[in-house]
């Protein structure tokens, strides 16, 4: 009886590891490699400083570009062959020109969120690089008040060919602004996020971000007599991202005209135009094709 | 206010057709039937002046129903001054729905003269039983069958010629019965170039090709059982709309349909059919014909209609009832890609119906109750469930950013009823009715986006959050039969509620170059329509018959401004003389200038005009081969003139001879 038990008690024993092991097994999720957060982004520099190695990343394949670019990195321990997972990183960019130098706008470098070994940031890139006059950007990775590794590259930086996505601009403060278009990347017909960078310049190494302006949209067509979509909304800043957001409509596929108007948190219109029948796109404007 | 309107009514009277005076007897045929009777085999050919002529044209005849006119081709009916969203336009009973956006392919576009046995034309809210979101009225066009009777085998050639248009019609139908088996069978042909208005201008981009191709059979199973099946094959090619900024590169229609029917079932059960029934079509637009065109597109529609019916005949004591169970599913897309100047740009894309899908399902319920010899009551009512959305999600994105709280989906429960009753006092007949009825809106007045009208010049978006229209009507008719004459009078008004109109948003912008501005669907607190008819007929000197008709009609919105598309005061006369195989006849046709128009939408006054045809007609016999000849000319005195019905005020045919030749094998 006794005996009887004790055998059951195994035999239930067992089935739970059993149960317990297979579930195990099906629940095993595969190890996300450093080659895995990668996928999808292309190398556009590998950089080697004593035990560190920086790899540059980008979304797209082509040269870096005048205006909104988002950059990736990942550092590698040479010695341990390991990805560094929590690493200080900084950079800076200056611009080499004949007569002087200047920085642009750009940002810190952060973790991306759900990664182990993916690092991300941008720079809003305020001119092309040429053979005399290059653009030069300094990684540095620090743990305390130490710099372990300190590299830097001269990426080439051409005017996008593509559609506009960024303006810089004078406004009536007489002050440069720069508005970098961030997002949508692929537009969609129907209601899209849309949001954008905007910066000023005050002085030639430092570009701060202007908060709590407006900036207005009015996107257009211009082949089909200036049409435009209704309900659009303004971007606005928000302080915890420094991004503007706002909402743009597009009611068919096409090339699509967004005009501007950045008015500063006074609601004085620093640049741009309202559109009429006489007026048909701002003097600031992005560009959308899809 | 309807109590005022049906008085007014009682003044004007139902319109009135040759073949309902023959059998002035029994109660069953005293009943004045709104039904045509058209290319038939065996085709009353003596009393059709022009037995080859479309659909339209033989439409065009009867007092309730107007034409729009786009073009040579595919007009548009309207009964009672509605037109297609508020009317049911079925094929035996099949639900059929247009494919294109702009109205270039009503459902009787895809059917030929020489498939139909009759029309039924029903009036108002009672129309027609398989009639669903109607208000208006609705068309019902019966095919041809051969029917189960003694072997027998008929054959016609028929061909016929205008000269207006260089037009010219082929076709050939076979009918085939006997007591197990029958079909029918026909292949029809009609070509035209443009033609040429009044003043011997020619109407650009007036032309058209057609060809239809039909089967109908039958097999009886049993004595009592019988299955049924229909297929038909239209293909419209080339179709010139010079009131529109597009013509038409082809348009087709396939039209199925399978059915079972029972006889006899029992003491009350007489008679129980069930159909199955599948369209499908297809409709592409082509403006590369088109000089100085601002922006080429292509713009191409489809609509498919899968659906069945049962309808149960039945007789109990002075009850004759029907009960019908339909349901139909209908997916209608339509797109437009639009390539700008710059080449350089990239192709837009939007859709202009975006996959809109319906599901209807709804029981009728019908029974004329007669009373005694003299009063006859018949009251209808159906109610029906539909579904309807947006199955695509681009599209319905696009319409999201109008409606931001709309869902892809929505559920409408519908409902009409209506009342008729009827006294027959001697030579004297007298109908009254009343009826109320609800539609829901049609899949444009929902969910279009951007459809341009060139009539008003405004761009139309549909609104999914639309209220069902509903109206209430009041009818009423008169009729006075004796051997030698006829008079009748009927009139029919009204009352909606929930009108479903467009109406400009200023907030929204165009797309169309010189577009005056976009019209949004909305629902007018209430509207107003009242029409009115006057038939008349006189038989003497044993051959002559001379028929009047005058009609009125006015439509009203919720300010009191007229509707569009309402026809103004019109007015027939024509005298015949059939003397056996020998006719001939001389009309004239007219309405005064349209007054009351909409220039809100697109009308402007379209003056008085009136036109004189003639035609005559001969029925020969060789041998066993019996070729009838008719010969006419219309538009004798060829004016230039175009009615309230024309899109754009496209001018209608000039002068016109006419020969049309039957062959009986
Ligand atoms: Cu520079
Ligand atoms: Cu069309």
């Amino acid at each position: 009886m006794k005996l009887k038990k004790k055998y059951k008690s195994i035999f239930f024993a067992i089935l739970g590891l059993t149960i317990l092991l297979t579930s195990c097994n099906k629940d095993d999720v595969k190890e996300v490699t450093a080659a895995d957060e990668v996928v999808g982004l292309q190398k556009i520099d590998t950089l080697i400083k004593g035990n560190y190695t920086f790899y540059i990343y980008k979304k797209d394949t082509g040269n870096l570009v005048v205006g909104y670019n988002e950059v990736y990195i990942q550092l590698k321990n040479n010695v341990t062959g390991k990805y560094v997972e929590d690493a200080t990183l900084s950079w800076k960019p200056l611009m080499h020109m004949t007569s002087m130098s200047h920085a642009c706008p750009y940002s810190t470098i952060n973790k991306v969120a759900d990664t182990k070994t993916l690092y991300k940031g941008y720079f809003i890139f305020i001119m092309a690089s040429s053979d005399m006059e290059y653009w030069e950007v300094t990684y540095d990775y620090t743990s305390g008040k130490d710099t372990l590794a300190e590299v830097t590259n001269r990426p080439t930086v051409v005017q996008s060919t593509g559609k506009i996505r960024y303006k810089s601009f004078k406004g009536v403060d007489n002050t440069s602004y720069f508005l970098a278009l961030v997002n949508p990347t692929s537009p969609k017909v129907g209601t899209n996020d849309i949001t954008a960078y905007l910066y000023k310049k005050v002085d030639m190494l430092t570009f701060s971000p202007a908060q709590n302006y407006t900036v207005e949209i009015d996107p257009r067509m211009p082949d089909m007599d200036n049409h435009t979509s209704p309900s659009n909304v303004n971007l606005t800043y928000d302080s915890t991202t420094g991004l503007y957001k706002g909402k743009l409509n597009l009611t068919m596929t096409g090339y699509w005209k967004i005009n501007l108007i950045v008015r500063d948190a006074s609601n004085t219109i620093q640049k741009g135009d309202s559109i009429t029948s006489t007026t048909t796109a701002s003097s600031i404007y992005f560009e959308l094709e899809f | 206010m309807i109590k005022t309107a049906l008085c007014t009514g009682c003044c004007f009277g139902l319109n009135f057709l040759a073949i309902a005076q023959n059998k002035a007897d029994s109660i069953k045929s005293r009943e004045l039937k709104e039904v045509v009777v058209t290319g038939k085999t065996g085709l009353d050919s003596i009393n059709e002046s022009k037995p080859l002529s479309s659909i339209d044209e033989h439409l065009q005849k009867l007092s309730n129903v107007n034409l729009i006119k786009r073009g040579g081709y595919a007009w548009e009916p309207t009964i009672n001054n509605m037109a297609t969203e508020r009317i049911s336009v079925t094929i035996d009973g099949m639900k059929i729905f247009c494919a294109c956006t702009d109205r270039m392919d009503p459902v009787t576009s895809y059917v030929e003269i020489l498939n139909l046995d009759n029309i039924h034309v029903g009036s108002g809210l009672a129309g027609n039983l398989h009639s669903t979101n109607s208000i208006g009225g609705g068309l019902d066009l019966k095919l041809q069958k051969a029917g189960f009777h003694a072997q027998k085998l008929n054959v016609t050639l028929n061909s016929a010629y205008e000269t207006n248009g260089n037009y010219r019609i082929i076709g050939s139908g076979l009918a085939y019965s006997s007591l197990k088996f029958y079909t029918n069978a026909g292949i029809f042909y009609r070509k035209s170039d443009d033609y040429k208005a009044g003043d011997n201008s020619t109407v650009n981009f007036s032309q058209f090709e057609k060809l239809n191709m039909f089967t109908n059979f039958g097999y009886r199973l049993s004595a009592q059982k019988s299955i049924e099946g229909t297929v038909i094959y239209d293909v419209a090619s080339n179709v010139g709309y010079p009131a529109l900024t597009m013509d038409v590169k082809s348009a087709k229609g396939l039209i199925t349909s399978l059915s079972y029917r029972q006889e006899n079932i029992s003491e009350v059960f007489f008679n129980w059919e069930t159909k199955l029934y599948f369209n499908n079509i297809i409709h592409v637009m082509d403006d590369t014909k088109r000089p100085n065109v601002a922006m080429h597109m292509d713009m191409p529609g489809k609509s498919r209609t899968g659906g069945y019916y049962s309808t149960l005949n039945g007789r109990l004591g002075k009850h004759n009832f029907v009960i019908s169970h339909d349901s139909y599913y209908n997916q209608s897309s339509a797109e437009m890609t639009m390539y700008p100047k710059d080449a350089a740009n990239k192709p837009m894309f939007m859709y202009t119906w975006p996959d809109i899908r319906t599901f209807n399902t709804g029981l009728t319920l019908d029974d004329r109750y007669i009373i005694d010899l003299k009063n006859t009551l018949q009251l209808t009512t159906k109610t029906s469930f539909q579904r309807d959305g947006v199955e695509s999600t681009f599209g319905y994105n696009t319409l999201q950013m109008y409606y931001p709280d709309m869902t892809q989906y929505q559920n409408r429960g519908l409902w009409s009823v209506s009342g008729k009753y009827t006294h027959y006092l001697q030579d004297i007949q007298l109908k009254a009715g009343v009826g109320y009825g609800t539609r829901a809106p049609s899949p444009t007045e929902a969910y279009g986006f951007y459809l341009y009208n060139s009539f008003d010049n405004y761009e139309y978006i549909g609104d999914p959050q639309l209220k069902n229209e509903s109206s209430v009507e009041g009818n009423i008719a008169f009729a006075l039969t004796k051997p030698t004459y006829s008079i009748s009078l009927d009139g029919s008004y009204f009352y909606f509620s929930n009108y479903i109109i467009g109406k400009p948003n200023t907030s929204l912008s165009t797309m169309t170059i010189g577009a005056s501005g976009v019209k949004v669907y909305q629902n007018l607190n209430h509207a107003t329509i009242f029409n009115a008819n006057l038939n008349t007929k006189y038989i003497f000197l044993k051959y002559f018959h001379w028929l009047n008709h005058l009609g009125y009609s006015q439509g009203q919105d919720n300010k009191n401004n007229p509707l569009p598309l309402i026809a103004p005061f019109s007015y027939s006369t024509s005298l015949d003389y059939v003397n056996k195989k020998f006719s001939a006849g001389v009309d004239l046709q007219g309405a005064t200038k349209q007054v009351n128009y909409s220039a809100e939408y697109g009308e402007d006054l379209t003056p008085a005009y009136f036109i004189v045809n003639t035609s005559v007609g001969y029925d020969f016999i060789f041998g066993h081969v019996a070729p009838t000849v008719k010969i006419g000319i219309e538009n004798v005195l060829d004016r230039k003139y175009s009615t309230y019905a024309d899109w754009n005020n496209i001018p209608r045919k000039g002068r016109n001879v006419y020969i049309n030749l039957k062959i009986n094998l």
